[in-house]
């Protein structure tokens, strides 16, 4: 049930260099409104770069970047896209001398300005929608596992209700059940809240699940469009990537280009 | 005209007309509505959302707690028959919504709880002497080994920390002892002029700074300038569980970590307070011949005087038992370091505040010491 709708984020002519070193070259994408979209590449291929420069934290050499028809590096429009855009950091980026039920409460708090007792229990609710206990709201971020640290983080990145949600490797360390369960939750979240996602992802099962559309990132370039395109792609990485040994078990079901 | 309302149609059923955005950023707004609503006495409430204009998770959790306060007040709610987007999330958060409440840990203290929190604070205390006693032998012993060559010993390390620690803090340190000889001059000229003393300034100005007053301030600025920086990168190394990684490597991080920066303490403090001392006395002399029109040869005549060979040793002999004690309470109070960036920031604000009380407390120690053994 793919509809193609306009695109929510859209990017051309993206150059970004670090020194010498250039991450990528002339990267163009869009990302349709209402999709979940998988970026994948290979490790240190600039996914987290990409991301980044979308939300601004990270200024590009050359290009454009628009989300939501906002401009990421305007100090008014980032404002703006403060309570519409969600993030899931890699490492989690929980505040770490805050206890998680604080981390979820001061975004409500400040930004939203909801009253205490409200923001709460609004707290309590995201912290059961990612499968975590009531009792960890009091918990450190220190005192948490690997695992229970993406959840927090996906439960803050959801706490502002965003309309879009970026997501930075968010199974990576589950163990299969919780990773299976983490996207069956973001795949009713998109239904329900008409959320529009860009995820990271080394992983070919969320992949697959979850994603209605693609971008493999590679020679500083982007093969981006729905999955069955990008997986017909002739280049040896995405052929690699789709129809490795673990790639050909996963996406069987598929029957894409081939 | 609010976003939640009841009104009853021609047939006197009673409906409850929701309107307007359900959303995170209205959320304040309606729940404020909501709690000054009039509810109506009928029992039957027939539910309408067809209004609604937009609903998120948080504007459902809102709309959801309305209608769970309805039924258990008693009242009968007739939902609407479509299943769409407003019925899809009120099931989403029904299914997550805690149905006990969520912990309340109220803040209630009683005449047992201070007692619990008083004897708590003790035991924490003793822990923590343990503890730096502890770390302070594990230390000594590892110095040891070090000088045996029990263990390697890194020099590029040593080489690196000396310059951190002692070549970097020499401006500041020159900078400090000028204005301190300065201000010492001024201070006392003024007073032994009464008594025709003026002379004697100098040496009220060599023996303070050599015994006490360059020592002192170069251990104290050593101790904000390198105490903080110990506590704070060893605290950081543990938080991102870099000592962990040391430690499985079979790099002892006591042994790679302290020692060098320890020793590179003990080493350039005692020549930091040298420095300190040349310099104080310089700027004292350049006072003296402003304010006293002594030319230098007089002031270094008087100089030579009174001041005997045993005060700088006095002074000197003190300087490694400050660094030692700067730089294992650095150390110790980075390897405390456990939960966030909090916690790094109390135990470096510890290291320092910690380390300049330990100095003026050894500082005292020395000075009954010296005058019991006459020098
Ligand atoms: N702040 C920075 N300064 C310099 N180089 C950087 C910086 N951030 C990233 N890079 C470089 O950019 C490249 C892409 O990094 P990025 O973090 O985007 O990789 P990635 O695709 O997310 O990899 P992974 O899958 O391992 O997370 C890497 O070569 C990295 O060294
Ligand atoms: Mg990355």
């Amino acid at each position: 049930m793919i509809t193609e709708t306009r695109p929510l984020i859209s990017v051309t002519g993206l150059t970004t260099q670090f020194g010498s070193q250039v991450v990528h070259q002339d990267l163009k994408m869009e990302i349709p409104e209402g999709s979940i979209f998988g970026v994948v590449g290979g490790s240190g291929s600039g996914k987290t770069v990409l991301m980044r420069t979308l939300l601004g934290l990270n200024h590009p050499a050359h290009g454009q970047v628009s989300i939501d028809g906002l401009n990421p590096f305007l100090p008014e429009d980032q404002k703006k896209l403060q309570t519409r855009v969600g993030v899931m950091f890699q490492g989690g980026a929980l505040f770490s001398s805050l206890t998680i039920g604080e981390n979820l409460i001061y975004p409500l708090m400040e930004i939203a300005h909801l009253p205490q007792d409200l923001a709460k229990m609004i707290a309590a609710l995201r912290l059961k929608m990612v499968g975590l206990e009531v009792d960890t709201l009091q918990k450190y971020p220190s005192q948490l596992s690997g695992g229970m640290v993406k959840r927090a983080a996906l439960a803050r990145a959801l706490a502002l209700d965003p309309k879009i949600l970026f997501l930075d490797e968010p199974t990576s360390g589950l163990d299969p059940n919780r990773s299976q369960t983490f996207d069956e939750l973001i795949k009713t979240l998109r239904k329900n809240l008409g959320l529009t996602v860009m995820m990271i992802t080394h992983d070919q099962e969320s992949l697959n699940f979850l994603c209605d559309h693609v971008g493999a990132i590679v020679d500083k370039k982007i093969v981006s469009g729905p999955l069955e395109r990008v997986m017909a792609h002739p280049h040896p990485w995405i052929q690699d990537f789709f129809w490795g040994e673990r790639g050909k078990r996963v996406f069987a079901s598929q029957k894409g280009g081939r | 005209m609010g976003a939640v309302n009841f009104i009853s149609d021609e047939s006197g059923e009673v409906i409850l007309q929701l309107s307007g955005k359900w959303s995170l950023l209205s959320a304040k707004d309606l729940q404020e509505e909501i709690r000054t609503l009039p509810l109506p006495r009928q029992k039957t409430i027939r539910v309408r959302w067809n209004h609604i204009t937009g609903a998120d998770v948080t504007g459902s959790w809102v709309l959801h707690s309305l209608l769970q306060h309805l039924s258990h007040r008693g009242n009968h709610l007739v939902l609407p028959l479509d299943q769409g987007p407003m019925y899809q999330l009120l099931q989403l958060v029904d299914t997550y919504a805690s149905k006990e409440k969520s912990p309340q840990t109220s803040p209630h203290y009683s005449l047992t709880d201070m007692l619990f929190h008083l004897g708590k604070r003790f035991v924490t205390y003793k822990e923590n002497i343990s503890k730096a006693t502890n770390f302070l032998g594990f230390v000594i012993h590892n110095l040891i080994q070090t000088f045996r060559r029990a263990q390697p010993f890194s020099w590029t390390s040593l080489a690196y920390h000396l310059e951190q620690v002692g070549l970097r803090a020499m401006p500041i340190v020159g900078l400090l002892g000028v204005l301190i000889g300065v201000v010492l001059v001024y201070q006392s000229v003024d007073q032994l002029r009464r008594f025709g003393a003026e002379v004697f300034t100098v040496d009220l100005l060599g023996i303070s700074v050599t015994r006490e007053i360059g020592v002192l301030i170069t251990s104290i600025l050593v101790a904000g300038r390198s105490g903080s920086a110990f506590a704070a990168q060893i605290g950081l190394m543990r938080l991102n569980q870099e000592i962990d990684a040391l430690d499985v490597m079979g790099l002892r991080p006591v042994a790679t970590l302290v020692i060098p920066r320890v020793l590179a303490l003990i080493i350039s403090l005692p020549l930091l307070t040298l420095f300190a001392n040349f310099v104080a006395l310089g700027g004292g002399a350049a006072m003296c011949g402003i304010i006293l029109d002594m030319p230098f040869s007089a002031f270094m005549h008087q100089l030579n005087l009174s001041l005997d060979i045993k005060h700088l040793w006095v002074g000197l002999i003190k300087a490694p038992f400050f660094a030692l004690a700067i730089g294992l309470i650095g150390c110790f109070e980075g390897f405390q370091v456990q939960r966030g960036a909090e916690d790094l920031g109390r135990h470096t604000t510890k290291a320092v505040v910690e380390s300049i009380f330990l100095v003026i407390c050894l500082d005292a120690l020395f000075s009954v010491f010296f005058s019991k053994i006459g020098m």
